[in-house]
């Protein structure tokens, strides 16, 4: 099978820095996973994410090498409206999302499509299915600058995923809402990652990152510091100089280990926990 | 064909990026004029933004800026600004030139930014003010100064220039030391995407030089010069004159 | 300027007009008052444009306009031009420091009203004009999409950074800084609170490029939809024939009474 994404060996530098943002990175996402990366701040997340879509080498100016293939295209072959088509991009703050273009709701959606010439009978369709799957249908009509921070990033969401992209980068697009809009907005990545969309996640929730990535990729100064399924990664006793913190629940684990427990292997999600812990008692 | 790479180098300028700045320096434009009416100061103090735009994203840019500065200010305040569009459009070229030759880097440079916005500024002004309203707009102290000159001179042309030319003076040279405070706060990070500053270009080294394993690298940089090359026909119409060459094209040469 | 950035516009004949109609409107207005060589047309369209701000219900802030911009800009022309125009030949009314010629006051009256014939027609476009409405017209007959952006993130921008000025300083003022005083004591408060709204303004807007880019703006090769439908009636051709016809027959009424073929009853002097 091929895969969602291949990235081999890519390096970036921004124009004038003194050092590269991304070093030799090498990874690979399966069709339909959920592949998440942390790291500190500074790691090269954002500049990785950027490379993923095509804003590196297209939008932002530097010196890259090395490849991205999005399901087998070059990224640097092709242009970013077209990879748009592909996949999504959905980033930290939601006001930056908009396109400054629409008086309301349902013409912002329908911003990329328009810029496909799209015809507006079938834009018309698009923009209610997507409302609905972002549940911004009552928003419909309404300016989106009157809107919450956390609806704006449904909004940003659905123009998003309007191009109907088979893959969806999100950038620590949760960051900047209060936990009821993060909740919203995660149990929709959940939806659309159960209906066959592979999910690329940059995220700070440990707890969220254990309990439902496939893979994590931990980035450190702008290298793969590691790469495995949230077992490996977060049990790993190197995790702190990694720059990451870890699940409660390993905690919970070490803990309990220390405390002169004996556990088969440390819990790193909850229901994981609570059967450690019952086991225990 | 030179005219043709000259329009092709004002093409480049209005890439995606300098456009999405150019609402915002809009924006700018708008803040200092109300600013400065809040402040009850008799100045416009509007067009901090192009001077800004001017050093991101060269001169013509930063005169579209000006001319929609105007167009906005006549749409949703006044449309007596309309015609004083000739003065930003013309403002943002000359400050956008001299920046782009470096003269934004040194304090006389400034100082030149300064006079020749101020003079430029004064001259087409006065000609608008006298030829298409006949001596005052009746929309700020100007037109109060210029009547007073008028009743103390008897000759309109005259009174207009000397009290454009005074508070032209005074209102550029904060424009520019606004602008110019604002430019120098600007994250490096910010600043190195934008044409104008291109220091980069001759510097040759290879990006991975932090690096230990370098095994495969004749098989990559022959990777990438291909691909670098694609790059630079696909965005042959956005690439600026030779010597302003984007750095996609230096990093090929860089790998040859 | 939330009413044209909103979808929020009351509906009138003016509403309802295509916008590329309105914009034949405002030409074929102004230019046919510039042409005219007296004022009294132009005092003329000033009327009728008070009329079509009744039926469009914008009356009142139509009137506050014209009139806070008309009052001021009339004395301040009627005194420079009516007492110091060089062309002033017969004195109309004699104040003790300067006399008042009618060649200069007939020149600024016509200024005066082709500058409102101008602000009056503007100010009504944009107010019954929903302005997506008219970026959807104009990419109809071919205007790229980056015009259209301009046009409609200025609009929605610089009320958004004003905003976020006016929080800044609501802020300031609860913290007890000093908004009022003299210009020195001013001018601190409100400097430092500029800096970080233009800063972060500037920096946002890297990551707007980024949108527009990913959601594929700019995309060479395909004629650009939109979500709006705008709809050239019939009423649209009348008007836009309507409108085109009187410039013309205005344009050749100057001409012909300019090159004293047919006079044109009594000059008011005009061209000064």
């Amino acid at each position: 099978m091929r895969k969602a994404i291949e990235v081999k060996d890519f390096s970036f530098r921004y124009r004038n820095a003194s050092s590269s943002t991304l070093k030799r990175i090498s990874f690979a996402v399966d069709k339909g996973s959920f592949f998440c990366i942390i790291g500190a701040n500074g790691a090269g997340k954002s500049t990785l994410c950027n490379a993923l879509v095509g804003l590196i080498p297209h939008y932002f100016v530097g010196r890259s090498k090395g490849l991205v293939q999005i399901e087998g295209v070059d990224v640097a072959k092709t242009t970013i409206a077209e990879l748009s088509k592909t996949i999504g991009l959905v980033f930290q703050n939601p006001f930056n999302q908009l396109s400054y273009t629409a008086g309301t709701v349902a013409e912002e959606l329908a911003f990329g499509l328009g810029n496909y010439g799209v015809p507006r009978e079938v834009m018309h369709e698009k923009v209610l299915q997507v409302a609905r799957l972002m549940h911004v249908e009552e928003l419909l009509d309404k300016n989106p600058l009157d809107l919450s921070g956390g609806q704006v990033q449904r909004v940003a969401f659905g123009s998003a995923f309007i191009m109907e992209p088979s893959i969806l980068v999100l950038d620590e697009c949760t960051a900047q809402l209060d936990p009821l809009g993060s909740e919203e907005i995660f149990n929709i990545v959940k939806d659309l990652n159960s209906s066959g969309v592979t999910v690329v996640m940059v995220d700070h929730d440990m707890e969220r990152v254990a309990q439902y990535a496939d893979q994590v990729m931990v980035m450190r100064k702008g290298k793969v510091a590691a790469l495995g399924t949230p077992r490996e990664v977060f049990t790993n006793p190197r995790t702190p100089d990694w720059g990451i913190d870890v699940p409660d629940y390993v905690k919970l684990g070490r803990g309990l280990q220390s405390a002169g427990f004996d556990l088969d292997e440390l819990p790193i999600d909850e229901s994981h926990a609570v059967q450690t812990v019952r086991g225990l008692l | 064909m030179k005219s043709k790479s000259f329009l092709r180098g004002i093409a480049a300028q209005f890439s995606t990026k300098s456009l999405v700045l150019i609402p915002i320096a809009v924006g700018i434009n708008l803040i200092g004029g109300t600013l400065s009416s809040t402040l009850k100061l008799p100045l416009f103090l509007d067009m901090i933004g192009t001077t800004v735009i001017a050093c991101l994203s060269g001169p013509w840019v930063a005169a579209l800026c000006g001319l929609l500065t105007n167009v906005f200010l006549s749409l949703v305040a006044n449309p007596v600004y309309l015609p004083y569009a000739l003065s930003s459009v013309l403002c943002g070229l000359v400050v956008g030139y001299m920046v782009k030759a470096g003269l934004f880097k040194k304090i006389w440079g400034v100082i030149l930014v300064w006079l020749a916005c101020a003079l430029v500024n004064t001259i087409t002004a006065s000609l608008v003010t006298v030829f298409v309203y006949g001596g005052a707009t009746g929309v700020n102290g100007t037109s109060v100064l210029t009547a007073a000159l008028v009743v103390a001179m008897k000759n309109i042309v005259i009174s207009v220039v000397s009290s454009s030319m005074l508070e032209n003076l005074v209102d550029k040279g904060i424009t520019v030391f606004i602008a110019y405070v604002i430019v120098r706060r600007i994250p490096k990070r910010f600043l190195s995407q934008y044409a104008l500053d291109d220091t980069d270009d001759d510097e040759l080294d290879d990006i991975d030089e932090d690096d230990d394993s370098d095994e495969d690298s004749s098989e990559m940089s022959v990777k990438l010069s291909e691909t670098a090359t694609d790059h630079a026909e696909d965005t042959a119409s956005e690439s600026v004159d030779g010597h302003d060459a984007t750095s996609t094209g230096s990093s090929n040469q860089g790998e040859r | 300027m939330s009413g044209s950035a909103s979808a929020a516009i009351p509906d009138s004949p003016l509403a309802r007009m295509h916008p590329i109609a309105k914009i034949v409107g405002i030409c074929s207005l102004g230019l046919s008052t510039i042409a005219w060589p007296d004022f009294t047309l132009g005092l003329l369209f000033i009327l009728v444009l008070f009329l079509a701000a009744a039926t469009a219900h914008e009356f009142k802030p139509f009137a506050k306009i014209m009139l806070g911009f008309g009052i001021p800009v009339t004395i301040m022309l009627l005194f420079i031009q009516g007492c110091y125009s060089p062309k002033n030949t017969k004195t109309i009314l004699d104040l003790d420091f300067a006399r008042m010629g009618l060649e200069g006051s007939l020149y600024a009256a016509k200024i005066v009203v082709t500058l409102m014939v101008f602000l009056g027609s503007f100010y009504l476009t944009t107010k019954t004009t929903y302005m997506g409405r008219l970026v959807a017209a104009l990419s109809q007959v071919g205007v790229p999409s980056k015009v259209g952006y301009l046009i409609l993130a200025s609009l929605n921008v610089v009320p958004q950074m004003q905003r976020r000025i006016t929080v800044i300083e609501q802020s300031q003022h609860s913290r007890g800084l000093e908004t009022s005083g003299n210009i020195i004591s001013r001018a601190r408060a409100f400097i430092p609170l500029l800096g970080p709204v233009v800063l972060s303004s500037l920096t946002d807007s890297q990551e707007r490029g980024m949108t527009l880019e990913t959601r594929g703006f700019g995309i060479k090769g395909i004629r650009q939809t939109s979500y709006i439908k705008v709809q050239w009636r019939r009423t649209d051709t009348l008007f836009t024939a309507c409108a085109t016809l009187l410039f013309l027959l205005v344009l050749a009424g100057s001409i012909m009474s300019g090159m004293g073929i047919v006079p044109l009853g009594i000059q008011w002097g005009g061209r000064a």
